[in-house]
């Protein structure tokens, strides 16, 4: 009886997964694991060789990364046999996820890198299997970008987004005389940094204050607290400054929005960003989630500085499926690549004039 | 050195107090080699405390101790050991999972090199063994092993240290009588080869058997230091318990009535070990004792009949209506009540107040039916439990586990009165008790048969058993041996029932 | 030669160790707080202590509710992402009917105590497929609830790519955000509902663990489950019951959890478990089970929280914070511990 009941519950709770699992999505509920491709394959109709490409992802519950991925199986779903593999943040398993793709003979690799610095061992992996190798949104060394010749990547420059971000901040404290709270002519700010020690953190934390300094605007930077890229540890650390510094504020700039929602939602508490013509707070965000377009439409927020996932996706896909077929990788890329081999796709900065090109980024990254 | 005139060990004038209690007051233990030497007294009267300061674990607040004309201090146990100064608990600390010889030779084990020399571990066991007469296999794993020869397997240990001083504590409180006799034997043997032994027990019988001198302690003071020779256990008890005590077993004013209240039949368990085809009766106001050699399962079916172990077969009849008893709590709803062997293991809820122990059983009859607790019932019943049973505690908050194990006894015993049962299963209750205290549980025993009701009380100790009970009962190897008349029966009777179907 | 010391001297050396033992953890969160007081006087401040009671609201609620399977002899890894969960779910049925990109566009607009209980509800079914495992099939707890941990996890995680393609869920209703972050001003004392939903949450906990058979079971079952089962307590119905209530409460604190903080992702809960069961083991309550008080779990919880809170007052090195709540973990356990080994 009791073995019975405990199969039972394994049973449903398998049930449950699986049905939650099937959900006729375009993203990654289509993608498929190596092992379990394996078993599809056969159902494919064979008539017509699609080229192979292997996806080898970071985290699939990375927000940004998710975009991407969803943009990549827009675009290319139907034009390849897309494989697309979870590290789930784990350095070691991304190394055997590539043995297994390389080892099921994929016509190329599309490497999330998990740590850039593993870029060295998975380039030599695809030299020996002779595979052409993309990499995205994770930038490998030049060094090691340079040391094969069949070897690209596609991301940005994390320093534009904070610089973008700076250059909004000051636009926004000229044109708008009422962030300047105290009138001292400072900007009196505080920064959301990402988690400690994350390039993304690092590069956009400092990018904001060589923006300020470059320019010659006079800044006073009031603090600088990890929130680790979480809602809920910025409002933890929100709370605090509002009990620290509460007015003295005169603008938040948050390394990405998820934390700016929840810097926001701390300081709504104190009667900021709710719609009282007294209470002024500016705020930028980076990442321009569809959660922050409302806010920056509505005037609640400046803006946020959007990461074009599609482009990011699209111009992925497009080199992969070039290299795959024999083309010129770079046939129909817009973007002209560095001395390092890598496309970098600009940010947009968003504000409450163009929300509609990242609702419109969306649309297309989630192909709807 | 030898001289048997000479002193082994010395401890003199040893004082030790703790925050609001003065454990140790000048106590003073000499010991002789070649000697048994028994350290007598109540529960709480300083004797593990002394030998706790003995052995490091405690550090005594005044006093010296001179070991081989030497001043000695000890720091922990380790060191003691190194000296030649050894225990056997009464608590068996071993490594269950691990075989007999690495429990003896744990933390000196002999190397070869980088490796352990397992043969010459084996070798120096066996003869350990062969020297003790010993009969037990060197590679046996601890856990498969009887409490008795866990005990031997500690004792080879002590003597391969070379231990001058050998320190046993209530070493004979889980046997059997003839593992009692093996023990003695191999004590005998240790005396005779020079070592000094103290002797810890609340058996006083056994103690005049074994010991050669004896020191009473009665709270924390030293009370008499003699030659056993000549004493009677009347004088012991006066001594240990600072009264004369005419009695050592109340009277029993009233006789059981014919009439039977509980019919076991064929009662078997389902796994082994366990009790097989046991048929008896209980009759209303009955004490039925029931005896048996280690390992006859008296436990087994009690707790089978109490529904925490599973029956197999078998019907139990309470006033002629069958009942199931499948679990403690059926059983409880019965008027059933069992106070178990092992008061640590399935006893006490050593973390917890004397208040939450007195109640625990009987939660049902303070809760109302939204499960809210009626506070002031339970404090009137826990003050029952202390006044009536005299348990010896600050107060009703002082957490059990602070308590000696015989007012532990009795806080379990008022917890199963509480509930009011017809009929008590009592599962070595005495055991570890001081002689004060086992007075007080003999007569809760009686009290509770006068009220009408029924206990089956199983004693390994033969006096108690003939001293209260009215039949007693017999068991061998599960299997019910016979049932005599306490009154017209002898220990020899018993015995001979005992290894009925060995 | 010893000098020979008076029993009443040696009575009184003897109390003043003990009250510092039994104190340590509390005198070096005093220390901590006078040193960041020091640093920075503005730290005392009603609005500061609004602050750290609001932030304290939440995780009392956790805490009393891991301390359960805790004081029961086990532990509850699973914690945190049912609390996760049940803030995805809140917040995914609780969108703002005016935000167009809802990840339910058709959803009418509920009533907030719909989406919560069904949450706790959640919750609680994994919570007693959890206590089922532990108390009828004898599974560790602490696999058991591992297992939990990534079976929660991943279900959460379908969940939510599934609902909003991994994108946060935010802009929520703001009768469901008013429901946990509006209050009362007293003299710039600002005391948020949250606190007070909390308040009750940790009376009723109390009330079950010291007034009724179901806490006093718990008890008895984690100080000596043999000795509770000889007596007659009901083993695998109480500590269901325990992981039930367990269940219940992280369903509703994670509902309060994301209306405190205004959005959700499958990261949200990440981490929690340990929070909590670390503010339980500062608080005294006992991993070897048995042993715990609600005043000790919620003095736990408001010491931590004075501390980090005032730790990023002062602005320390953020690094720093990390050594210092692992340092008052151990201190709590060593003392802990120490306190065990007196007893024996």
């Amino acid at each position: 009886m009791k073995r019975l009941l405990s199969v039972i519950l394994v049973c449903v709770m398998l049930l449950s997964l699986a049905a939650c699992g099937s959900g006729n999505k375009p993203g990654p509920s289509q993608s498929s694991t190596p092992s379990a491709s394996q078993s599809a394959e056969p159902t494919k109709p064979a008539n017509e060789k699609k080229p192979v490409i292997g996806v080898a992802i970071f985290d699939y519950s990375n927000n940004y990364v998710t975009y991407i991925r969803n943009s990549i199986m827009s675009v290319g779903g139907d034009k390849a046999d897309i494989q697309m593999v979870d590290a789930q943040n784990d350095q070691a398993k991304q190394v055997e996820q590539i043995d297994i793709l390389l080892s099921k003979g994929v016509d190329v690799l599309c490497v999330n890198a998990v740590d850039p610095k593993a870029a060295s061992t998975i380039i030599s992996k695809a030299k020996a299997a002779d595979v052409p190798i993309i990499f995205f949104n994770r930038s490998p060394s030049k060094e090691d970008m340079l040391s094969y010749d069949k070897c690209w990547y596609v991301g940005t420059t994390p320093e534009d987004s904070g610089r973008m971000q700076a250059e909004m901040a000051m636009e926004a404290f000229k044109n708008d005389s009422k962030f300047d709270k105290n009138g001292d002519g400072v900007l009196q700010y505080v920064i959301l940094k990402g988690t400690l020690g994350h390039p993304d953190a690092e590069a956009r934390t400092n990018a904001v204050q060589e923006t300020f300094a470059n320019a010659g605007f006079k800044t006073e930077l009031l603090d600088v607290q990890p929130g680790d890229f979480k809602t809920q540890t910025a409002k933890d650390v929100t709370d605090v400054w509002m009990g620290k510094f509460g007015d003295k504020i005169e603008m938040i700039l948050s390394n990405n929005d998820a934390m700016l929602l929840g810097a926001i939602e701390a300081a709504k508490a104190e009667g900021y960003f709710s719609g009282d013509a007294s209470k002024v707070m500016g705020a930028i965000g980076i990442n321009a989630l569809p959660e922050i377009l409302p806010a920056i439409k509505d005037g609640t927020i400046i803006g946020s500085i959007l990461s074009d996932a599609y482009s990011e996706g699209l111009n992925i896909f497009t080199m992969a499926y070039n290299v795959a077929t024999g083309k010129d990788v770079y046939e129909g890329v817009e973007i002209k690549p560095d001395d390092m081999k890598a496309i970098r796709v600009p940010y947009i900065p968003i504000s409450k004039d163009n929300v509609n090109v990242a609702e419109e980024m969306y649309a297309k990254a989630l192909n709807k | 050195m030898n001289n048997p005139e000479t002193y082994l060990l010395e401890m003199n004038g040893i004082c030790k107090s703790f925050p609001g209690v003065k454990a140790l007051d000048g106590v003073d233990l000499k010991i002789r080699p070649y000697s048994v030497h028994a350290l007598v007294g109540e529960n709480g009267a300083g004797k593990s405390t002394l030998m706790k300061c003995l052995f490091g674990i405690y550090e005594e607040d005044a006093g010296e101790v001179i070991f081989n004309g030497q001043r000695v201090h000890f720091s922990n146990p380790r060191q003691a050991l190194d000296y030649g100064v050894s225990m056997v608990h009464q608590e068996l600390n071993q490594v269950q999972d691990r075989s007999v010889m690495e429990n003896i030779w744990l933390g000196r084990f002999p190397m070869k090199g980088i490796i352990v020399d397992s043969r010459k571990m084996y070798n120096d066991t066996k003869k350990i063994f062969e020297d003790l007469s010993i009969n037990l296999d060197p590679e046996a794993i601890i856990g498969t092993l009887s409490v008795s020869q866990r005990q031997m397997v500690e004792i080879a240990k002590a003597v391969s240290c070379h231990a001058k001083i050998i320190v046993f504590d209530e070493p004979t409180s889980s046997l059997t009588e003839v593992e009692v006799r093996h023990l003695f034997r191999i004590i005998n043997k240790l005396r005779d080869d020079g070592c000094g032994i103290i002797y810890i027990s609340h058996k006083l019988e056994e103690i005049l058997e074994i010991a050669d001198e004896v020191t009473v302690l009665r709270d924390g003071k030293w009370v008499y230091t003699g030659k056993c020779e000549g004493l009677t256990i009347d004088k012991l008890i006066t001594l240990i318990v600072g009264r004369e005590l005419n009695n050592r077993f109340p009277p029993k004013r009233i006789q059981p009535s014919e009439e039977v209240i509980l019919r076991v039949e064929n009662l078997s368990g389902e796994y082994m070990p366990t009790v097989v085809d046991a048929s008896f009766e209980l009759r209303k106001g009955e004490i039925l004792g029931v005896a048996g050699l280690m390992g006859s399962r008296r436990t087994e079916t009690v707790e089978t009949l109490f529904g925490i172990r599973k029956r197999k077969g078998g019907n139990i009849k309470l006033n002629d209506k069958k009942i199931e008893n499948n679990n403690a709590r059926e059983s409880k709803s019965n008027g059933f009540a069992l106070l178990t062997e092992e008061r640590r293991q399935t006893g006490i809820f050593p973390t917890l107040d004397i208040t939450f122990n007195s109640m625990i059983a009987n939660i049902d009859k303070y809760t109302n039916k939204l499960g809210v607790l009626n506070e002031k019932k339970i404090a009137e019943d826990t003050k029952w439990v202390i006044d009536a049973l005299s348990v010896k505690t600050p107060g009703c908050k002082a957490k059990i586990q602070n308590l000696s194990g015989g007012n532990q006894q009795k806080v379990i015993m008022g917890r199963w009165l509480l509930t009011e049962p017809t009929i008590m299963l009592l599962d070595e209750p005495t055991r570890g008790v001081d002689v004060g205290a086992k007075y007080d549980i003999y007569q809760l025993i009686i009290e509770c048969a006068e009220k009408g009701n029924a206990i089956i009380f199983i004693s390994s100790e033969m006096p108690e058993l003939l001293g209260i009970s009215d039949r007693i009962m017999v068991m061998s190897n599960g299997r019910v041996a016979g049932i005599v008349d306490a009154k017209t029966t002898t220990q020899e009777e018993l015995l001979r029932l005992a290894s009925k179907y060995l | 030669m010893k000098t020979f010391i008076s029993p009443s001297k040696l009575l009184k050396q003897h109390s003043i160790k003990d009250v510092i033992i039994n104190n340590a953890i509390y005198i070096v969160l005093f220390f901590l707080f006078l040193t960041i007081v020091l640093i920075d006087p503005s730290f005392l401040s009603l609005k500061n202590a609004g602050f750290i009671l609001s932030q304290s609201a939440t995780r009392m609620i956790f805490a009393c509710a891991i301390a359960g399977p805790i004081v029961l002899g086990g532990t509850d890894l699973s914690a945190g992402r049912l609390i996760g969960m049940a803030g995805l779910i809140t917040a995914s049925l609780l969108q703002s009917p005016d935000y167009t990109a809802r990840v339910f566009p058709n959803l009418p607009r509920l009533p907030i105590w719909i989406p919560i209980l069904l949450a706790m509800i959640i919750c609680a079914l994994f919570s007693l497929i959890h206590g089922f495992l532990v108390a009828k099939q004898k599974v560790a707890p602490f696999i058991a609830s591992l297992g939990m941990q990534l079976v929660v996890y991943g279900l959460m995680s379908v969940y939510f790519d599934a609902v909003s393609d991994s994108a946060p869920i935010g802009v929520l209703d703001e009768k469901f955000t008013g429901f946990a972050q509006n209050g009362i001003t007293i003299l710039g004392f600002r005391l948020q509902y949250i606190i007070l939903y909390a308040v009750v949450v940790v009376a009723l906990v109390w009330f079950i663990w010291n007034k009724t058979k179901l806490g006093k079971n718990m008890f008895a079952i984690g100080g000596n489950i043999e000795a509770a089962n000889v007596s007659g307590v009901n083993i695998v119905f109480n500590m269901l019951a325990i992981y039930v209530m367990a269940g219940l409460l992280y369903g509703f604190g994670g509902a309060l959890e994301v209306a405190r903080t205004g959005s959700a992702t499958n990261a949200l809960g990440q981490g929690y478990e340990l929070d909590a069961i670390a503010a339980c083991v500062v608080g005294g309550v006992s991993m070897r089970g048995g042993i715990g008080t609600i005043k000790g779990i919620i003095t736990g919880v408001l010491l931590f929280q004075v501390i980090s809170y005032g730790l990023v007052f002062i602005q320390v090195n953020p690094y720093l914070v990390y050594f210092v709540k692992g340092a008052i973990i151990l201190i709590a356990v060593v003392i802990d511990t120490k306190k065990y080994i007196k007893k024996k």
